[in-house]
């Protein structure tokens, strides 16, 4: 472009003594090049310009689509645009609700205060000046902290705003502050033996804070669990009038809906407050539910019972032998307040018979009865989502004394939640579930068969006899129809002998028995005797009428119909309400 | 091609003086929009965690055991027992006792048109 602005002048025009010089026109007329060499030059300079022309255009018309055309439509496309600021939860590890969605666990923001001693001018006067904010730390730790070599060392952790305020103002370099986390749990003492607690690293160490750790700190979505804690606070709050009552060392209660084993309320007592760091005496961190291995006398009757009645190998309407104790070759095995006489099966759970139970067993045979305790998970620590567990205690030789003490529940010691999942199974028609706590958990839909459903039809008409007839019967609630058994097992002391005062008391029942809905164990170590319980301790005395009330103040509220008649007297009353104001 | 010639060389020459020009808003507008987005991140983090702090509260004022105490200090009520709860079909009417539901109703309608005859006879009377 340029060469042709010069070109032109020279062509017919020349100064005197100017040189010719050699023009394109007349010296390369020769030249046999299709293109003059200055045009090549001219459409390369255009072709350039051409495409720096367009890159700058591609920029323009990006420039407009972003800046400007996204505003001249703004009001429409406002509903479009899904543009979010995203802020990261500040709090890392997740809350933890019962089924109602109320928190029962949650973190809450602190901050920890820190320092680093190399920045630190005066460790003398800061230390002084730090101790006077916060009383609770002691001068000299402080000065030693301060006075340390490293650049990193904590001196409080989680401080309240006010002190974090405080300290700001004091103004002493070094001292920082980092953003934490304390774990709370705003219930207290309630929940104590299932959440568990953490510790100083927000890290879970016991309950459910630690089998479900993971799962609590991948994601900030709450944990929902099965617990009620309208029906756990009732049951807390009877279950610990009733430890005081009778003087219990220990008690514990658990709560489970028998047709999918979900944990509804567990407690297990005596209990902590676990937003306490400081260590009460170790009893009380002790999980009796699921920890504890005990054995449970009578109460596994009923698992004899329906193994025997499931092998088919034995009638309900069959009669047992129970004139004289049952010798064996190791042991002699009697009755508590024996009926000395031909007992059916029937019988044989009402008066809670051991000579009759023992011979049942011995009936149906050992390889079959381990066969069924296997199915009933007795031989398994359970898979529960609670970090403090125990596997079951039992004899490695199953011969005839085991047999037979096995059918009225000495020798084999279970966990509590060992025994109520079992139950569920019995009493819900026969389909065992493992226990959970969790509520989306997928165990209910994966129940097996340990059961026929006949079987379990029995079983619960066999257990409601015994709270109608039996040693059951302070718990026989109007309306709810409960039906369970009692178990009163000797402890043994230290000599490795069973003492026949020191007890422990066990009541395990099922509401409503026409169709059931939920099964309650109520247990309670050594419960003493009284002038009210005419000096017994047997588990009809305690434990029973514990768990009638506790069952007539649950039952309520959870929703389960009351069933009865109404009498003449009652109806009148209802009359005379209904027209009365 | 002289008229081309200056059109392109004007456009090379004001195309990257408007670009620069729009680049420069633009960052400038990035700039800000991003100082907002700082600002709104740690509001948002700071409502978390006052949100957070206010449900916690809320679970410790709804601790059962506290409800229980307050309920028995201000209202007059008592947890309710199983024979408090009853079907209605369970309820004895007075209609239970004597007559079918059929009679009843047989004579809740005679009732009524004894009472309209009435009326009808006192506005005749008025009138």
């Amino acid at each position: 472009m340029f060469g042709k602005l010069f070109s032109k002048k020279d062509e017919d025009f020349y100064l005197p003594g100017e040189e010719i010089k050699i023009g394109k026109s007349c010296s390369f007329m020769n030249y046999t090049c299709a293109k003059d060499p200055l045009s090549v030059c001219k459409n390369r300079v255009a072709f350039s310009t051409l495409a720096f022309i367009l890159v700058y255009a591609v920029i323009g018309v990006r420039l407009f689509e972003v800046c400007v055309a996204p505003n001249l439509h703004a009001a429409e496309q406002e509903e479009a645009v899904h543009l979010r600021a995203f802020a990261q939860n500040p709090i890392k590890r997740a809350d933890i609700t019962d089924r109602n969605g109320t928190i029962i666990a949650t973190s809450l923001p602190t901050v920890n205060l820190y320092a680093n001693p190399k920045k630190i001018l005066n460790p003398e006067r800061a230390a002084q000046r730090l101790v006077k904010v916060l009383p609770e730390l002691k001068y000299n730790d402080v000065l030693r902290k301060l006075s340390g070599r490293g650049s990193f060392v904590y001196l409080k952790r989680n401080l309240t705003p006010s002190q974090q305020y405080q300290i700001n103002y004091l103004g002493i370099p070094g001292l920082e502050f980092e953003n934490g986390e304390k774990r709370i749990y705003p219930h207290k003492n309630l929940f104590a033996h299932l959440l568990g607690s953490t510790n100083i690293d927000n890290k879970g160490i016991a309950g459910i804070e630690k089998a479900e750790n993971e799962r609590l700190t991948q994601s900030d979505i709450p944990l929902s669990l099965t617990i009620d804690s309208g029906v756990q606070d009732t049951i807390h709050e009877h279950l610990s009038a009733a430890v005081k009552h009778f003087n219990a060392i220990g008690a514990t209660a658990i709560l489970m809906d028998v047709n999918t084993s979900e944990v509804i309320a567990l407690v297990s007592l005596p209990d902590y407050d676990p937003n306490r760091s400081v260590n009460p005496n170790s009893r009380s961190y002790f999980n009796m539910a699921t920890k504890g291995v005990y054995e449970p006398g009578s109460v596994l009757k009923i698992f004899n019972a329906a193994m025997s009645l499931e092998s088919g190998k034995v009638k309900v309407s069959d009669s047992f032998d129970a004139t004289e104790p049952l010798k064996l070759k190791y042991n002699v095995i009697k009755d508590y307040r024996g009926e000395n006489r031909w007992l059916t099966v029937s019988e044989i759970m009402v008066y809670s018979s051991n000579i009759g139970s023992a011979r049942m067993a011995l009936k149906v045979g050992g390889a079959e009865q381990r066969q069924f305790m296997q199915k009933m998970g007795f031989f398994n620590e359970l898979n529960f989502e609670i970090a403090e567990k125990s596997k079951p205690i039992f004899p490695k030789r199953w011969g005839e004394g085991t047999i037979a003490t096995v059918a009225y529940g000495y020798g084999l010691a279970l966990t509590p939640m060992h025994v109520i999942t079992a139950f569920s199974a019995v009493v819900n028609g026969g389909i065992y579930h493992e226990p959970t706590l969790l509520k989306n958990s997928d165990k209910k839909n994966n129940g097996y068969r340990v059961l026929s459903y006949n079987t379990s039809k029995q079983m619960r008409d066999l257990l409601r006899l015994v709270v109608t007839d039996g040693s059951g019967k302070r718990a026989n609630v109007l309306g709810y129809e409960v039906a369970g058994k009692t178990g009163t097992a000797n402890k043994l002391s230290a000599n490795g002998k069973y003492n026949s005062k020191v007890v422990r008391t066990t009541f395990v029942s099922t509401f409503p028995v026409s169709k059931p809905q939920y099964a309650l164990l109520v247990m309670m170590d050594e419960p003493k005797g009284s002038q009210e319980t005419w000096w017994y301790t047997t588990a009809g005395w305690n434990v029973v009428p514990t768990a009638a009330k506790v069952i007539s103040a649950i039952a309520p509220q959870l929703n389960v119909k009351a069933n009865y008649d109404l009498d003449e007297a009652r109806q009148a009353r209802i009359i005379e309400a209904s027209y009365t104001r | 091609m002289t008229s081309t010639k200056t059109a392109s060389y004007i456009l090379s020459i004001i195309i990257p003086c408007l670009l620069g020009f729009g680049i420069l808003v633009m960052k400038n507008q990035v700039q800000g929009l991003e100082k907002q987005l700082v600002v709104i991140n740690k509001n948002i983090q700071d409502d978390i965690k006052t949100i957070h702090v206010l449900k916690a509260e809320w679970s410790h004022l709804n601790n059962p055991a506290r409800l229980r105490k307050l309920a028995a200090k201000h209202i007059s009520l008592n947890p309710i027992q199983a024979e408090q709860i009853i079907n209605l079909s369970a309820l004895p009417f007075e209609y239970e006792a004597n007559d079918s539901r059929r009679d009843l109703a047989q004579r809740n309608i005679s009732d009524y048109a004894d009472q309209n005859k009435g009326l009808k006879k006192l506005a005749k009377a008025q009138r």
